[in-house]
C-alpha cells in the first residue's frame, strides 16, 4: 500500500523531519482553502472591476470566433479604436469555442458587450437578449455623410430584420458560385457556361478529357444545396424561391424544385461529381480541386481565404455564377450570399460601446481592410474594390445582380437545415427519388409551422424581383 | 442498534449522503424540472409545456424513431459479435496456446486508447482515397470506383467494426477471468466422459460463466444506447440521419437547435430506456445461480 503523503508536500512546505508527528498538519490543511478563497476573491474582484469599467464605459469586451479570418485582424480594429478614443480599453478575445464560454455568460446576465459567434442568434433575439439597433442604424457611419444603415450593402441588412427590428450587422460576406481551373480551362479550351445546357456539356468535355469533373464535400451535403437552389432560381422565379425560404405551405414541393432535384442526382449518375466525393470533407474534396484532380468546384467566395496556405503555387482559380435557365422565370443574375454577423447583447455591461465598437469595425475604412487582407467580400459599399484579382468575377456577380438572396431557412430554423442536409445525402446517393426528397423536406417543414415552441420568421422579395 | 451508535452512523454517512445529493440527486431533479419546459439554454425565458415535449418527442418526432432504430442496431449487432469473438477467443486462450499472455494484451491494448482516438484511427482507415481499407481492397476491385465507407449506404457497418475491435480485450479479459475461476477437475471429469470441446464449452463453460455474461451483456447494452463519442466524431460533429442516435440527437436539439428542454427531455427518456433494457435483460437472463 502507497504510504500517505506528508501534509505539508501537499501544502508546499518541508516534509517533517524523522519520524515526528507532523505538527504543523493541522496548519497545512487549511492553506489551500484559504489560498482558493484568495484566488475566488481575486478573480471575483477583477470581474467586479472590469465591469464596473464597462459600466462607466471605459471599457468595451468583445468576443470573436477565431475561425479561418484568425483574430490579427480583429485585434487591430480594437488597437485602433483605442487610439481613436483615448481612455477607452477593448478587450477583444477569440476562441474557436466561443460558443461554449459565451452560453454561461448569457445566462449568468453578463455577456460581453458585442460578439461574433455561432450561436442560434435568433433565438436570441427572439429571447430578449439581444439589442435592437434600429435607432443606431440611423446615426452616423465613421468616416462618411451617410447613416450607418446606409453604409451597408441593401441585400446583406435585409436579412437582419426579425419583425421590423434589426439585431445583427453583417459583416463578411461570400457569394456562392462554381470555382474552376483556370489553367485546366485554358489548356483545354474549355469556357465558363452560361446555361445548364452549357454546362453539361462542359461537364461532360471535362470526363471525356479523363478528369472528374466537380470535387463535391459530401461529408458535408448541405454544399449541394446552392446548385439546388440556384438551379430552382433560374427555373422558377423569386416568388417560389421566397415561399420556401418562409415555409409557405407546399413551397418544397414545387414541381420545379422537384426538377431541380432530379437534375442534381442525375449529375451524380453520370459521374460528374467526383467518384468517393461523398466521404470527403470540405477540405478534402477542396484539395481534390487544387491540386488540379478535378474542374470544378461548387463553393463560397471564402474558398480562396480557406485553401490559401495549401493551394500549389501557380495555381490559378476563377468562379463562375451558376448559369442560366433557357426560358426560366428566374433572372439569371440574381446571386445567393452567406454572411456573417455582428450583435450587442441586451444585458451588455456597455451596450454603446458595444454598438460604437461595430460601427468602427463596420466603418469603410475598416471594411476596405478587411476585404484586401482577408480577400473576403465585405457587406459594406465600396469595399469590393479591394478584393484579390481572383475574386473579380465574384465582385462582378454582385454588381451585375438584380438583387442578391440568402437562405434564411437555414439560419432561422437549424432543424430544417439539418434535415435538408440529410436529404441531399439520401437524394445524392440514390436512397430516396427527387420526389421523396422535397416531400421529406415539406414534411419538416409542415412541423415547424405548427411547432409553437419555434418562432416563424420572413422575408420579402427585394422591390427589385418584381421588376 | 443503539441510539448513540446510530447517530454516529448518520454522522458519518451524511457527507457522502449531502455530496450524492448535490451532485446526483439535485441535478437529476433539475433536469427532470426543466424537461418540462421550453427554453433555449441560453435565456431566461422558459414556457412551461408539461408533458408537451415528451408528447412532442413521441408522437411527432420522425427523427427520435430513426435515432431509436439505429440505438437497436447498436445494442444488437455489435452486442452479438463481441460476445461471441470474445467467448471464442477467450475459451481458445484458456486452452493453453503458446503466447496466450501476448494475445491477451494485444486484445486488450485498443481499451487504453480514448475513443476519440480510436474513432479518429478508423478514420482514416474508411478514407476513400487513402484509407488503408480501400488500399488493401483495391486489387480485388480493378477499375471500380473506392468504395465511400462512411456515406449514407454503408456508415452503420462501418461502424460496427470499431466498436467490435475496441470492445473485444475488455470482455475477451472479463470472461478470461470467469474462466481461470471454474475447476479444471470439471473438464476432466467431462473427458473422462467423453465429451468433445464443443461439450465441454456449452455444458461447463456456459453454465458457470453465465454471471459474467449477463453482466457483459448489460453493459454491452448500457453501451449501445448511450453511445455518442464514436458517432459524433466519426460524423465529424455532424451526424446525418443515416447515423444519428439518441444522444447525439439529444446533442443537436440542446446546443444546434437551441431547444435545451427539449433536449433534456430526450435525456430522460434515454435514461428511462437504459434502465428499462438493462432491467430486461437481467429478467431475460436470470438464472439459478450455480454454487462451485
Amino acid at each position: 500500500m502507497a504510504a500517505e503523503p506528508p501534509a505539508a508536500s501537499l501544502a508546499g512546505g518541508a516534509p517533517p523531519a524523522g519520524g515526528a508527528p507532523p505538527a504543523h498538519k493541522t496548519v497545512a490543511r487549511p492553506f489551500p482553502i484559504i489560498a482558493a478563497a484568495l484566488l475566488l476573491a481575486v478573480v471575483g474582484g477583477c470581474a467586479r472591476k472590469e465591469r464596473v469599467e464597462r459600466k462607466a464605459g471605459r471599457e468595451i469586451e468583445v468576443s470573436a470566433f477565431l475561425g479561418g479570418y484568425g483574430l490579427d485582424f480583429f485585434q487591430e480594429v480594437a488597437r485602433s479604436y483605442e487610439r481613436t478614443h483615448p481612455g477607452v480599453k477593448v478587450n477583444l478575445w477569440g476562441d474557436p469555442r466561443n460558443i461554449e464560454k459565451l452560453r454561461p455568460r448569457f445566462l449568468g446576465g453578463d455577456p460581453p458587450d458585442a460578439f461574433w459567434a455561432f450561436l442560434p442568434i435568433w433565438r436570441l433575439a427572439d429571447g430578449g437578449a439581444l439589442h435592437a439597433l434600429n435607432a443606431d442604424l440611423d446615426t452616423p457611419a465613421y468616416g462618411q455623410d451617410i447613416s450607418w444603415r446606409d453604409s451597408f450593402l441593401p441585400g446583406p441588412l435585409a436579412t437582419t430584420v426579425v419583425e421590423g427590428k434589426t439585431y445583427f450587422v453583417p459583416t463578411d460576406m461570400s457569394v456562392f458560385v462554381m470555382w474552376y481551373s483556370v489553367g485546366m480551362f485554358k489548356q483545354h479550351g474549355w469556357r465558363p457556361p452560361a446555361t445548364w445546357d452549357e454546362f453539361f456539356t462542359l461537364c461532360e468535355s471535362i470526363k471525356q478529357a479523363g478528369i472528374a469533373p466537380i470535387a463535391f464535400q459530401g461529408r458535408y451535403p448541405d454544399y449541394a444545396l446552392p446548385i439546388l437552389l440556384n438551379l430552382f432560381q433560374r427555373k422558377a422565379g423569386a416568388r417560389p424561391l421566397f415561399a420556401l425560404i418562409n415555409l409557405e405551405p407546399g413551397a418544397w414541393t414545387h414541381p420545379d424544385l422537384v426538377g431541380s432535384a432530379r437534375t442534381l442526382r442525375e449529375m451524380m449518375v453520370k459521374g460528374y461529381f467526383q467518384p468517393g466525393c461523398m466521404g470527403m470533407t470540405h477540405t478534402e474534396a477542396q484539395m481534390e480541386f487544387v491540386n488540379a484532380r478535378t474542374a470544378m468546384v461548387p463553393c463560397g467566395t471564402w474558398l480562396k481565404a480557406e485553401m490559401a496556405n495549401t493551394t500549389p503555387k501557380g495555381f490559378e482559380m476563377s468562379c463562375f455564377a451558376f448559369p442560366a435557365v433557357p426560358g426560366g422565370k428566374g433572372d439569371p443574375s440574381v446571386a445567393e450570399i452567406s454572411l456573417g454577423y455582428w450583435c450587442v447583447p441586451e444585458r451588455g455591461a456597455n451596450i454603446e460601446g458595444g454598438v460604437d465598437f461595430l460601427k468602427w469595425l463596420t466603418s469603410q475604412d475598416n471594411a476596405n481592410k478587411f476585404a484586401r487582407e482577408k480577400d473576403t467580400l465585405f457587406a459594406v459599399k465600396g469595399a469590393d474594390r479591394y478584393v484579390a484579382k481572383e475574386l473579380a468575377p465574384a465582385v462582378q456577380i454582385i454588381r451585375r445582380a438584380k438583387y442578391t438572396w440568402a437562405p434564411m431557412m437555414s439560419n432561422w430554423y437549424p432543424e430544417l437545415s439539418k434535415r435538408i442536409a440529410d436529404g441531399l445525402a439520401s437524394l445524392m446517393t440514390g436512397n430516396i427519388t427527387p420526389e421523396e426528397f422535397c416531400r421529406r423536406v415539406e414534411d419538416t417543414a409542415a412541423r415547424i409551422r405548427r411547432d409553437p415552441r419555434t418562432p416563424k420568421y420572413r422575408i420579402e422579395p427585394p422591390p427589385e424581383a418584381a421588376r | 442498534m443503539r441510539r448513540d451508535a446510530r447517530r454516529t452512523v448518520v454522522l458519518f454517512l451524511l457527507p457522502a449522503g449531502a455530496l450524492y445529493a448535490v451532485l446526483f440527486l439535485y441535478p437529476v431533479a433539475s433536469s427532470l424540472a426543466l424537461s418540462l419546459y421550453d427554453w433555449d439554454g441560453f435565456t431566461q425565458k422558459r414556457t412551461f409545456v408539461g408533458l408537451g415535449n415528451f408528447a412532442r418527442l413521441l408522437g411527432d418526432d420522425p427523427m427520435f424513431w430513426t435515432a431509436l432504430k439505429h440505438n437497436l442496431f447498436f445494442l444488437s449487432v455489435p452486442t452479438v459479435v463481441t460476445l461471441t469473438a470474445a467467448l471464442f477467443f477467450a475459451a481458445v486462450l484458456t486452452s493453453r496456446i503458446r503466447g496466450a499472455r501476448f494475445f491477451r494484451i494485444t486484445y486488450f491494448f485498443p481499451n487504453v486508447i480514448s475513443m476519440v482516438a480510436i474513432t479518429l484511427l478508423w478514420f482514416f482507415i474508411y478514407n476513400p482515397n487513402f484509407g488503408l481499407l480501400n488500399a488493401v481492397l483495391r486489387p480485388f476491385l480493378p477499375g471500380k470506383e473506392p468504395i465511400v465507407w462512411l456515406d449514407p449506404n454503408h456508415i452503420m457497418g462501418s461502424l460496427v467494426a470499431p466498436i467490435v475491435w475496441c470492445s473485444l480485450g475488455f470482455y475477451l479479459v472479463l470472461f478470461l477471468a470467469g474462466m481461470d475461476n471454474i475447476p479444471q477437475t470439471y473438464y476432466d471429469a467431462a473427458k473422462v466422459d467423453g465429451a468433445n470441446p464443443w461439450q465441454q464449452f456449452r455444458s461447463i463453460t456456459v453454465p458457470l460463466l453465465w454471471d459474467v455474461i449477463t453482466m457483459a451483456v448489460v453493459f454491452l447494452i448500457i453501451g449501445g444506447l448511450r453511445i455518442f463519442d464514436l458517432i459524433y466524431v466519426m460524423a465529424l460533429g455532424y451526424p446525418t440521419e443515416h447515423s444519428q442516435v439518441i444522444a447525439t440527437y439529444l446533442y443537436e436539439q440542446a446546443f444546434s437547435n437551441a431547444h435545451m428542454g427539449y433536449g433534456i427531455a430526450i435525456a430522460v427518456v434515454l435514461f428511462a430506456l437504459v434502465f428499462a433494457a438493462t432491467a430486461v435483460a437481467m429478467r431475460l437472463m436470470r438464472r439459478e445461480r450455480l454454487e462451485y
